[in-house]
């Protein structure tokens, strides 16, 4: 889909990153106080959507570990909360998780993809159980506190984080090494032939994507201020950002963003009316998705907005034209695609007799 | 420990029965059909804890349950391989795509059927005990309802192992799990036959489920435990290889008993241990059996 | 003239299957070789395993008088080795122009190439195969011939000095024939040695040097063209005499 490339070009993205940052950071002043926590929890998501994107979104390798990689994170700055300052912490944090993800990627991305979703299905529950067994017979602290640097700053410390992340992917998907991702996603095989270190690759973005997510885990311990291995390594976080960015659409930037908006609004909302119930309908609205609307809704909302040029193109919304159009042309089709939908239930009903 | 030994045998062999079932239904899902079904895990505690309600409420014992829940199993694992995965198999462009759609789907049924599993019955630790006497065997006490598990554990795998090796239709699948394309060579309608793969794995989970309810406590949670069980199996026993599968839960079940009397908390880093030595040194696992060659 | 490229008692086996026997092949510089065969002879595994995309169950490989055996692919193609594919696996999400950049980029580790350079190298190369004007078309609107020189030119730019060819020519038409046996002795003149696996007999006999001929596996033939057409062995079994 080369019309796309009219929203892939640089100018355009660039504005839109720095639009967002800029409206991100002055949002609050208009807003009341208890908002700025509603949009935390949006960051949080956009930034994991974000990073888990920028790696399985162009080459297809599924990461289930998602979770893990941002439950170092919280982990490292619950146990460095009162040793280090916060912004020291962030960045150990960051290192973390890259070398978790690092070690995940050298032992699994030189193999078949299958291995490597495997593998990382199962870390946030063996890293957990870890955590656990270490904190029950060894240091015999279960649960953690940590001291908040207020609302505000946590806040702007996601902030930054979104735009080191949105600003990375960009760099990468412009850059040789963003292209050579996307060959390997399409066939693995050919863009070996062609001279590209396909593990090396793969291994370095997964290890980068781990940065982000570790430091906004860093970050989100302090708004809670209590954590533990259950709450630090929560599995909804493997799966959620998952969810956003294949409802959003993985391959243009907006798409993740699109999508971590929409979903924690929604499970913000349902989460309060509904809480034994909401997991059940996003699970379902995973399989929905997969099944119905592959490529996201940016690609719906892509396709919708093609056609509608198209037509603008052919009628300029002349009425009669419009009318005639529906007449000749729409309703026979739509008419003639049903009775075909019709037939062919027929068919499959009457053959079971 | 070495008056445990016997102990550590029993536990270790009803664990590996168990596992073999577990991993062998996984293997089959992603052999024949090529399906990952990561919610194999929460297909086994769905039959664990039907069987704990069964007992506990309609007061059917475990052993008639395995007449009842495995087929139920697989009528729904059946259909589910029909719509769902079927579906995803006619719109992928190619084998790649559709084994991450199909993953993503069962990633996402995992969400479903364990918040079913939660509405259903609640978060609870639950546990019942059945047939708890002992019976004294050469000296030494045995419960009644392990020497059960291992009976069945043991006797199911073995019985499966024989349809694999000599029957017809057991031949078919093995090769069929190795190279798919002789599946729709052979097979006259591919759709069924998938299907019917697709549902033996979710019965044979559903009995592994009953097995395991007669042994442990249950709570909704623990279903990504259990996948992760059949997933160190699998790949223990070689991806696309049901004889490993079988071999390999026993193995890992003996490895799991003599973990778990060291400490019982550490099974899992045990398993992961494995599965990061399996990955480094022979990712093909035991059977050797290189996946998908082409 | 030296030989590019050496396997010696190359066997492959995927389980039960013996897909490679013993094989033992050899390509000097500057010929064009044909490998022939029925179809499961073996030829796309052998090619698989000679640019590393499979490692041999047996066998040794040598490229330039290094040995390569088990050596990555990608490592292969910066020695020099290139290929194109019996399914044309291009990427098909990115322009024509993009696939061969890729490969300039990546295939060339060298040399530091600038987006200028690469702009000219890129175009020249698209010149040499007759599709400057189709570069920046997208490879879905592409028609087979022209996906498969695509993927020539494609591996061309990673500067081969071996070019491995995997049926480019089949489905084509008379006229695209000609002109696809024409362009193969014109990258021979310029210096590029040919391993070429073909199904088309009349591209094979009048473009090869020699021929190499497999059968379930294993090397039953080798020898100039004219040699194979009258070789019994091959006769009986592949030209159906």
């Amino acid at each position: 889909m080369l019309i796309s490339t009219i929203f892939e070009k640089r100018k355009f993205a660039m504005t839109m990153i720095v639009l967002s940052i800029i409206i991100l950071a002055v949002v609050p002043l208009f807003t009341p106080p208890y908002a700025i926590i509603y949009l935390i929890t949006i960051l949080m998501y956009v930034i994991l959507t974000l990073s888990w994107t920028m790696f399985s979104g162009p080459t297809n390798y599924i990461s289930l570990a998602t979770a893990a990689l941002f439950g170092v994170g919280v982990y490292a700055s619950a146990v460095l909360n009162d040793v280090l300052p916060l912004f020291v912490v962030v960045i150990i944090s960051g290192l973390l998780s890259f070398l978790l993800a690092l070690s995940i990627g050298l032992l699994t991305l030189r193999l078949k993809g299958v291995y490597f979703i495997l593998f990382t299905f199962g870390v946030t529950a063996l890293i957990r159980n870890s955590i656990q067994w270490w904190e029950t017979h060894i240091t015999h602290t279960v649960g953690r506190h940590l001291v908040s640097p207020g609302n505000n700053a946590v806040y702007g410390y996601l902030v930054v984080i979104y735009a080191l992340t949105l600003i990375f992917i960009f760099l990468l998907k412009n850059s040789s090494f963003g292209m050579a991702l996307q060959g390997i996603g399409e066939n693995e095989d050919a863009a070996e032939h062609m001279g590209i270190d396909v593990t090396r690759i793969k291994v370095i973005v997964f290890a980068i994507s781990g940065i982000f997510m570790g430091m906004a885990g860093a970050v989100m311990a302090t708004r809670w201020r209590y954590i533990d291995p259950n709450t630090a390594f929560n599995p909804l976080l493997s799966f959620l950002p998952v969810l956003m960015a294949i409802f959003g659409g993985t391959w243009l930037l907006g798409g993740p963003i699109l999508g971590a908006v929409i979903f924690t609004v929604l499970q913000q909302y349902l989460i309060t009316e509904y809480p034994y119930f909401y997991m059940l309908l996003m699970g379902l609205i995973l399989v929905l998705v997969i099944l119905f609307m592959p490529g996201g809704l940016l690609t719906l909302v892509l396709k919708l907005y093609i056609q509608l040029i198209i037509l603008w193109a052919k009628t300029k919304w002349n009425w009669q034209v419009l009318t005639t159009r529906w007449k000749e042309q729409w309703r026979p089709q739509v008419a003639m695609r049903f009775a075909q939908w019709r037939l062919r239930w027929q068919w499959r009903l009457g053959r079971r007799r | 420990m070495l008056q445990n030994l016997p102990d550590i045998l029993v536990t270790g062999l009803i664990l590996g029965g168990i596992y073999a079932l577990i991993a062998v239904g996984l293997s089959l899902q992603y052999g024949v059909g090529r399906v990952l079904n990561v919610s194999h895990g929460e297909f086994i505690l769905l039959g664990a804890l039907s069987t704990y309600t069964l007992y506990t409420k309609l007061g059917i014992s475990p052993i008639i349950a395995i007449a009842i829940i495995p087929p139920v199993l697989f009528i729904i694992g059946y259909i589910l391989d029909r719509t769902l995965y079927n579906y995803l198999r006619k719109k992928a462009p190619n084998a790649d795509a559709f084994s991450g759609t199909s993953l993503l789907a069962s990633f996402g049924l995992i969400f479903v059927i364990q918040n079913l599993m939660l509405l259903i019955w609640d978060a609870n630790l639950k546990g019942y005990s059945y047939l708890n006497h002992s019976v004294s065997i050469l000296g030494s006490l045995y419960g009644l309802n392990r020497l059960l598990a291992l009976a069945v554990a043991v006797g199911v795998s073995v019985i499966f192992y024989l349809f694999i090796r000599f029957t017809r239709l057991g031949k078919a699948i093995r090769s069929a799990a190795e190279d798919p394309n002789t599946a729709q060579i052979m097979a006259v309608n591919v759709k069924q036959v998938l299907a019917i793969c697709f549902g033996l794995g979710s019965a044979l989970a559903g009995l592994a489920g009953i097995l395991y309810s007669m042994m442990f406590e249950l709570a909704a949670g623990k279903g990504i435990e259990l996948t992760i069980v059949a997933i160190v199996v699998v790949v223990f026993g070689g991806l696309g290889s049901i004889t490993g599968s079988l071999i390999g839960g026993f193995v890992l079940g003996l490895v799991t008993s003599v973990v778990n009397f060291i400490d019982p908390s550490l099974s899992l880093v045990a398993f992961y241990l494995i599965f990061i030595l399996l990955l480094l040194f022979k990712p093909s696992g035991i059977s050797g059996r290189k996946i998908h060659a082409d | 003239m030296s030989k590019i490229l050496e396997g010696i008692g190359i066997s492959h086996s995927f389980g039960g299957l013996r897909a490679v026997d013993n094989a033992d092949i050899h390509v000097e510089q500057g010929e064009i070789v044909g490998l022939i065969g029925p179809n499961g002879a073996g030829k796309t595994t052998l090619f698989n395993i000679v640019s590393g995309a499979l490692q041999p169950t047996e066998g040794k490989i040598f490229f330039k008088d290094e040995d390569i055996t088990g050596m990555k692919p990608h490592l292969i193609c910066h020695k020099g080795m290139a290929r194109t594919f019996q399914t044309t696996k291009l990427f098909t999400n990115l322009s024509a122009f993009d696939n061969v950049k890729l490969a300039l980029m990546f295939g060339n580790p060298e040399r530091k190439i600038t987006r200028k350079d690469a702009e000219k190298e890129i175009n020249q190369l698209f010149a040499v195969m007759g599709m400057l004007s189709d570069r920046n078309k997208p490879v879905k609107d592409m028609s087979l011939a022209m996906q498969k020189r695509l993927e020539i030119v494609r591996a061309l730019a990673t500067n081969p000095q071996l070019l491995l060819l995997d049926e480019v020519m089949s489905g084509l038409t008379p006229k695209e024939l000609t002109q696809c046996m024409q362009l193969i002795s014109q990258l021979r003149n310029r210096g590029i040695t040919i391993f070429m696996i073909e199904h088309v007999m009349q591209a094979i006999m009048g473009v090869c040097d020699r021929i190499i001929v497999l059968h379930y596996g294993s090397k039953i033939a080798e020898g100039t063209p004219a040699e194979i057409v009258k070789d019994p062995t091959v006769n009986a079994v592949y030209l159906g005499k």
